[in-house]
């Protein structure tokens, strides 16, 4: 093997290795040398492309904070972490498959609403830490999550709102918010596109809620004690505007 | 994966895939729309992911695709490659960190064919028998832009160029 060809090849491939290559390099100071160049230089590589920062858990994470920050990005480099499904979400799978059978179970009307709310009970379980909010979250910071969802909606009309999250359900951006009523927080899910005929009451796996239609599609109001999304669906909707 | 667990796995995926748009966009809001385009394709397409440990590589190559597809022919100039360090990392102005700070700087600046292969390789960490595949190149090929990108940037570390003009691109 020549030179030119092991450098070709180190250059592009820093971590390359194979019987030729290796006995080429154990007889060649030259190519040796450039090899510990083009790996320092791979590292150095390496670390400029780990960025911007990525944080674990979802990227659209926007809880007191503006939009540059939101879009800030964990600090572990893309490729070494383990995607949450395969890593510590496993009993929040097993919650959520038990949940939306028993809410099979429970919401048999045929309004669209049993399933719908199956699947946001088991959406509610991979953000445990929503309730956790309690500042205001910036105007600009819930703008952001409004307009990555595509949904309008007057902040004056709902209430202060301490937890604002773009979340992927059902194929679209959906707004995850907590809002904070006179009895206590309650989660609110924007759900454009969705279509119920009625509003579906559920109860079950520790929240209380409603999903009922909505300008542009549906609503879901949760709280974890009894009697307290009704005045809140009322605002939700009041504060909706019709789609563009 | 069920609907569900894809969905929050998606979700989680959001941020390395909007790394990855970035580098080969070179622009915040671009990458953004790609990323945001390609998981609602990832999500029609759900169906084809047969095999949960090729997920990673199937989604970064949708997100270079909806690049590719949406971005690619415009070719947008990034005329400020400095402002945009500087606007995504403002902390980076340490000086253990210039070097890395210059680097960055250097890699935006490399042509995108020279930084979309380097990209797939080191973020993404395709082969380069699969980056060739995607970008419809021979490995030859992809081997020669990956040596002459490496070797664009060798200079920011005060390693001297070894010549990367002399090495021909295989067809």
């Amino acid at each position: 093997m020549r030179c030119a060809e092991v450098r070709r090849r180190l250059g592009a491939e820093p971590h390359a290795s194979n019987a030729e290559l290796d006995a080429h390099l154990a007889e060649c100071g030259d190519c040796a040398a450039y090899r510990r160049e083009m790996r320092m230089l791979e590292a150095g590589i390496a670390a400029a492309l780990a960025w911007p920062a990525v944080k674990s858990g979802s990227g659209a994470a926007v809880e007191h904070t503006d939009r540059s920050s939101a879009s800030a990005l964990p600090a572990a480099r893309a490729g070494t972490a383990a995607p949450r499904w395969r890593t510590g979400r496993v009993w929040a799978v097993a919650a959520s498959v038990a949940l939306a059978a028993l809410l099979g179970l429970l919401f048999v009307d045929g309004r669209g609403g049993d399933a719908l709310a199956a699947d946001v009970i088991a959406h509610m379980a991979g953000e445990p830490r929503s309730w956790e909010s309690s500042r205001s979250v910036p105007q600009s910071a819930l703008d952001f999550v409004l307009r990555r969802s595509g949904v309008r909606l007057e902040r004056a009309e709902l209430g202060e709102v301490v937890y604002a999250h773009a979340c992927f359900f059902r194929g679209r951006w959906v707004p995850h918010l907590v809002v904070r009523s006179t009895e206590g927080p309650v989660t609110v899910m924007v759900l454009a596109g969705e279509r119920v005929r009625a509003e579906t009451p559920f109860a079950e796996g520790g929240y209380f809620g409603v999903i009922a239609p909505a300008a542009g599609g549906a609503v879901a109001v949760l709280s974890r004690e009894p009697g307290q999304v009704a005045e809140p669906l009322r605002r939700v909707r009041a504060a909706l505007a019709e789609p563009d | 994966m069920n609907d569900w667990e894809f969905e929050r796995w998606l979700d989680g995926m959001r941020p390395q895939l909007l790394r990855f748009a970035l580098w080969l966009a070179r622009d915040r809001g671009v990458a953004e729309d790609v990323v945001q385009e390609a998981m609602l394709r990832a999500w029609r397409a759900r169906d084809e992911l047969n095999d949960s440990g090729a997920a990673r590589a199937w989604i970064l190559t949708i997100v270079r695709r909806e690049h590719a597809r949406l971005y690619e022919r415009k070719r947008l100039e990034v005329t400020d490659i400095d402002a945009l360090v500087a606007a995504e990392d403002p902390a980076l102005a340490a000086a253990d960190q210039q070097q890395i700070r210059e680097l960055r700087a250097a890699i935006l600046r490399l042509p995108a064919e020279y930084r979309e292969p380097l990209v797939m390789q080191v973020l993404g960490g395709f082969s380069t028998r699969e980056i060739a595949a995607e970008l419809g190149l021979t490995q030859g090929a992809v081997l020669t832009r990956l040596f002459r990108a490496r070797d664009r940037l060798r200079g920011v570390y005060g390693l001297p160029s070894r010549g990367a003009d002399d090495v021909e691109e295989e067809p």
